[in-house]
Order: structure tokens, then sequence, then C-alpha cells
């Protein structure tokens, strides 16, 4: 799934999270510019708290793996693409986590 | 948006509400009454067979298969394992209540001095630690088939999962596991109940969604994409996958609190583990 579909399919369901992080993402000096290692290291931050809720997306990490693959082999816009998506996916699973820590209560089966 | 699919809407906006703040046994009460209202030629006992249940195609096939059970082999393996000694000379049998014949009925229970949910697969890790043997891995193997024998042995009792209403660490355990149940979760933002109760025999690609109302009778289970037999906390782990969300360490708090909440739903249902699905 590429970073377009990615973006547009965790915007349906997060929508109240979603605009917040996608402000952020975009805002001036986050990823144009900035090199590998800066969006790397951001990606993996990202990474970490959402990894502390719990609640990761399963293809963050290796989208991870790939960026520093891309980049030891010098691909380097490749390289900064994955880590930014990676980034991006462990921004909204937190969001996720933050939204559903009470959301869920919506959804629960009663009478 | 067809006749069928508005029915469908109407009745799950009918019991989705204000449930988060119900006890066990309210909770067990109103799945229940979800279940049996949206499936109601399907006998109660009929649940623990999952799609089978309503599924005639695929219950005519499983049949089938029923015939020369592909979980047997685990059985027997697990009979040898459950029977050979430890190097202390001790066995599992000195480990569970009556010897652990036809005692899983008794898991996942809250365990108040540890503070913490035992399922049956964690206890028998326990027992091993208790003698001085390395623990097996959770999900499938040898421990798998000790679980198939001891499921095995307890084939007709009846699941009767307790939440002790005076130990509030109990209740929250169950709590927690009801939440992770209702929580969404991974890149598809799917919660456990979005397949299990929203969509709940409905078709999705080529196969027929289960309910939760039997989800913890027959385990462990031979399944026909895994060709062998594994735990539940494999199938959950399964779940978390095709969701895409990363999947927690089997027997992690979370998961063992999940199988907690969903074993309690089908207290009343008769175990009929081990059993094999497609």
């Amino acid at each position: 799934m590429n970073k377009l579909s990615t973006l547009l399919v965790a915007c349906a369901f997060l929508l109240p999270g979603c605009g917040q992080e996608t402000v952020s993402s975009s805002s001036p000096g986050h990823a144009g510019g900035s090199s590998f290692a800066d969006v790397y290291a951001a990606a993996e931050q990202a990474l970490a708290v959402a990894e502390a809720k719990r609640n990761v997306w399963s293809k963050t990490e290796g989208l991870l793996r790939d960026a520093k693959a891309a980049d030891a082999e010098g691909r380097t816009d490749e390289a900064i693409a994955l880590a930014t998506e990676a980034k991006l996916q462990a921004e909204l699973a937190s969001v996720q986590a933050d939204t559903e820590a009470e959301a869920w209560r919506t959804r629960v089966l009663s009478n | 948006m067809n006749n069928k699919i508005l029915l469908l809407s109407v009745i799950i906006g009918l019991f989705v509400g204000a449930g988060a703040t119900a006890g066990p046994e309210e909770d067990r009460t109103v799945m229940l009454e979800y279940y049996t209202g949206r499936f109601p030629d399907v006998p109660l006992q009929e649940f623990a067979n999952g799609l089978y249940a309503f599924d005639e195609i695929a219950r005519e096939q499983w049949i089938e298969m029923e015939d020369f059970p592909p979980y047997e082999i685990a059985i027997e393996d697990g009979q040898a394992l459950f029977e050979s000694p430890f190097a202390n000379g001790k066995s599992y049998a000195d480990c569970f209540d009556n010897g652990g014949i036809g005692i899983r009925q008794q898991y996942p229970h809250f365990d108040a001095d540890l503070g913490e949910v035992v399922t049956l697969e964690l206890a028998i890790n326990q027992c091993r630690a208790a003698n001085d043997e390395e623990s097996l891995p959770y999900l499938i193997g040898d421990l798998a088939a000790i679980s198939a024998y001891m499921s095995y042995t307890s084939r007709g009792n009846t699941i009767n999962v307790k939440v002790p209403q005076d130990n509030p660490s109990a209740l929250a355990a169950y709590e927690s596991g009801k939440q992770y149940y209702y929580t969404r979760r991974g890149q598809l933002n799917f919660a456990c109940m979005s397949c299990h109760v929203q969509s709940a025999g409905l078709m999705l690609r080529a196969d027929r969604l289960s309910t939760t109302l039997g989800h913890a009778t027959h385990w462990p289970v031979y399944r026909a994409k895994w060709g062998e037999i594994g735990t539940l906390h494999k199938r959950i782990i399964e779940c978390n996958s095709q969701v895409f969300a990363k999947s927690l360490e089997p027997q992690s708090i979370e998961y063992r609190n999940l199988e907690y909440f969903l074993t309690y739903i089908s207290n009343g249902l008769e175990l009929n583990g081990p059993a094999s699905r497609r």
C-alpha cells in the first residue's frame, strides 16, 4: 500500500485525530529538506510512542527496515519516503490508541 | 441498501449502546440474546461449533473432516507427553486438580495470589517451571498437544468461568479483556466485534465469520490453513495480523484477559475441543 492510500484509509477511520496528525506531518521543515537520519530518528521516536501504547501497526517496523536498507544502498529519496510513511503510520497508530481509550465504550453491546 | 443489510443494521443498532459499564453476567446475557436473536434456528450448544452452526455447506465438509479428525495425533502425542515424568520424577498430574483430567473448564481463572488471569496453557508452563523444566512455546507443538489432550479429557464439561465479585482485580482483568475486544486496532481499524458481532454470519472473502459465543469452547484447534494444531493465542495473533496490527506476545496480560472475557461469554456451553477448522 503506498503512502497516499495508507493515509486515505487511515483518515477514513480516524477522522477525529487524523487532521491534527496530518497538519503536524506536513509542517514546514518536517520531512521536506530533512536528512534521512532526521526522518528516521523521528519515525523511530513515533514508533516508540505507539509501542508504549501497545498499539503498533504490523507494517510499520518493516517500512523502517526497508528505509534503512534503501539508505544503505544509496536510494536516499526512497529511504526518506519509506521512513516518512513509517512515521505517519506510527503517529496514526498512536492517535488510534488515544481515540480508542474511550471510543470502545460506544460499541459495547447492551440492552 | 438491501433489506437484509437494513434489518441487520437495525438489530445491531438496538443492541449497541451504553454497555461499557455493564457487569460480566449482563454482558453475557446481552451477547446471548443478540446471537440467539440473530440466528434463531441455531440451538444454543451449536454455537460451540463456530460457523459450522449456520453454514450448511461448510458444516458438511467439516463433518466429513471429523470422520478422520486431523487433531487425533495431537491428542495421542499430548497424552504421551502428559504422562511422561519430569526429571524429578513428578508429572503434570501432580500440578492440577483431579490429576489434570477433565479440568479444562476451570480455565482461565483469576489467580488471586498472582493477581493475574491464568490460562490452561500458562498453567502447563507454570507446572513445568515448578518442576525445573524449561517452558514450552505457547502457540504450537508440545504445549498445544498437551493442551489438546487435556481438552479431550474435558469434553462435555460445561464452561463455568467465574469473575469473583469480591475481587476488584478479577473484575478489572475481565474489563480489560472486554476493552480489548471492543477496541479498534491495526491499519484496517477493526475491533474483534467488527467481525464477530457486527459481521457474524456474513462472508469475508471466502470465509463466513463466526460468533463470539462459542469462541472459547474448542481449543486447541487443527486449522487446515495452519496444517497443525495451535492454541487460541495463535488464532488471536492471526486475527491481529489480518487487520494489520502488530501482535502481542502469546500469553501476554492482554491476551489472557481477552481469553477471560471470551470464555466468560461462552459460560454454559460445553467444551468440545480439540476441534478442526478450515
